[in-house]
């Protein structure tokens, strides 16, 4: 039996335009998962983990934290949007290669935000990187190498190297 | 009320006649989502208000209720004198709550943890209100009276008062915590006692005086005491407000 809900609307989730249907009180992260943007983990429903994290008009936010009906066509971006299997962004490589990645769940989001604070603040230092992951928990890496990663990512990225990967 | 979930408005006056008929105000949404939500009720989405998001930096400094934590760090950083503003914008919560929490609706929440209410009590705050009538009420009052918060919206928050310096604490086991109290101290207040104190998450939500020098800060400080809180005890909270206030009123004696 088909589901019903009770509003729609159509949002633009990884450049594309798609139209989506939800409850009040549904958040952005119940949406994109169930539109098929697994990509996206559910961690605490609380905002304190991280793992949700997308881009909401280019600005990183916990989706579990944001009722889908005040997205009104803003633009989502996951992880997906910026980087693909075929086309990975730099930060994509730079975390598989630096061990950025252990059980990966909180990899997506990490990567979001990571790539929020690269589009700001092309060359950061440990301490920008720290402050621009506050709000993203990992329990297996210890962090140094996800900061590692972040920053062979961004060196990557500005080094006059041919730039690989999506990015929306 | 028609069955409709969620209300749009463009313009601040659309807001009032929604408030009459029960439907709640949504900024960021943080706040709603850490509730058990009323299914029937309905919300006002006021992210299209551009109004709400309006700044005025002459003096006194005036910040649209819309603004993100993330919006009014960037905006008072290049303002002089609001380091401590900055500061406790900067440290509140994580980056990607800091993009959703907004003046407004942390002033409407007032949770005991929030980081915002030192600096906007330092900084003697008044809130232009919009209800069946438009009021102004200093933030102090907004805090104890619930009838102001009844049914009304902030348009405009004005810090009559700058609010410079570092003296500013946050206690929290970890730094992703929200703080169990915020404490403030900076030199905004009138001759004979020019060293404003505040402190947020007390006993009685809040203390908020003047104090003519360091001695007579700590002493009027024995008046703070503590909730049970985060598995500490009132003990242990006051204790170690009286220890970060020591350490701050020390760096006062040093810079004098």
């Amino acid at each position: 039996m088909k589901q019903e809900f009770a509003m729609k609307d159509t949002f633009v989730i990884n450049g594309e335009r798609k139209t989506v249907e939800f409850d009040a009180a549904d958040t952005l992260l119940t949406v994109l998962r169930r539109a098929g943007h697994t990509e996206v983990h559910s961690g605490c429903d609380r905002g304190e983990c991280g793992v949700c994290t997308v881009l909401l008009s280019g600005k990183p936010v916990n989706s579990c934290q944001v009722f889908a009906a005040s997205v009104r066509g803003r633009a989502v971006t996951t992880v997906k949007g910026i980087g693909t299997l075929e086309n990975p962004h730099p930060l994509q490589k730079a975390f598989a290669e630096h061990g950025g990645i252990q059980c990966g769940f909180c990899t997506p989001g990490k990567i979001v935000a990571s790539y929020a604070l690269l589009e700001k603040t092309p060359n950061p230092g440990d301490e920008e990187i720290k402050r621009a992951l506050d709000g993203n928990l990992c329990r297996c890496t210890g962090y140094s190498q996800i900061i590692e990663s972040v920053r062979s990512a961004a060196e990557t990225m500005h080094s006059g190297e041919p730039e690989e990967g999506g990015g929306v | 009320m028609e069955k409709k979930k969620w209300f749009y408005p463009e313009q601040i006056e659309e807001v009032p006649p929604l408030l009459e008929q029960g439907a709640a105000l949504h900024a960021g949404g943080t706040a709603l989502l850490r509730r058990s939500i009323n299914p029937e009720r309905a919300f006002i989405d006021l992210q299209g208000i551009a109004a709400l998001k309006e700044v005025r930096t002459e003096t006194p400094l005036s910040l649209g209720p819309m603004l993100t934590y993330f919006e009014a760090a960037e905006i008072v950083e290049k303002l002089p004198d609001y380091a401590l503003l900055q500061r406790a914008l900067e440290t509140a919560a994580a980056t990607t709550l800091r993009n959703r929490i907004t003046l407004g609706g942390a002033v409407c929440d007032a949770p005991p943890w929030s980081d915002l209410m030192v600096p906007l009590l330092l900084a003697e705050t008044e809130l232009a209100l919009l209800g069946k009538r438009e009021e102004s009420r200093s933030l102090s009052r907004y805090l104890t009276v619930p009838a102001d918060r009844k049914e009304t919206l902030i348009t405009r928050l004005i810090l009559r008062k700058p609010v410079p310096g570092e003296l500013y604490f946050r206690m929290v086991r970890t730094h992703f915590d929200y703080p169990l109290f915020t404490l403030g101290i900076c030199r905004n207040g009138p001759e004979e006692a020019p060293f404003h104190l505040a402190v947020y998450g007390c006993r009685g939500r809040f203390f908020n005086d003047y104090a003519a020098g360091p001695a007579e800060l700590q002493q009027k400080a024995e008046e703070v005491s503590f909730p049970a809180r985060g598995g500490f005890s009132p003990e242990y909270l006051r204790e170690r407000f009286r220890t970060e206030l020591k350490r701050l009123t020390a760096r006062i004696d040093q810079a004098e």
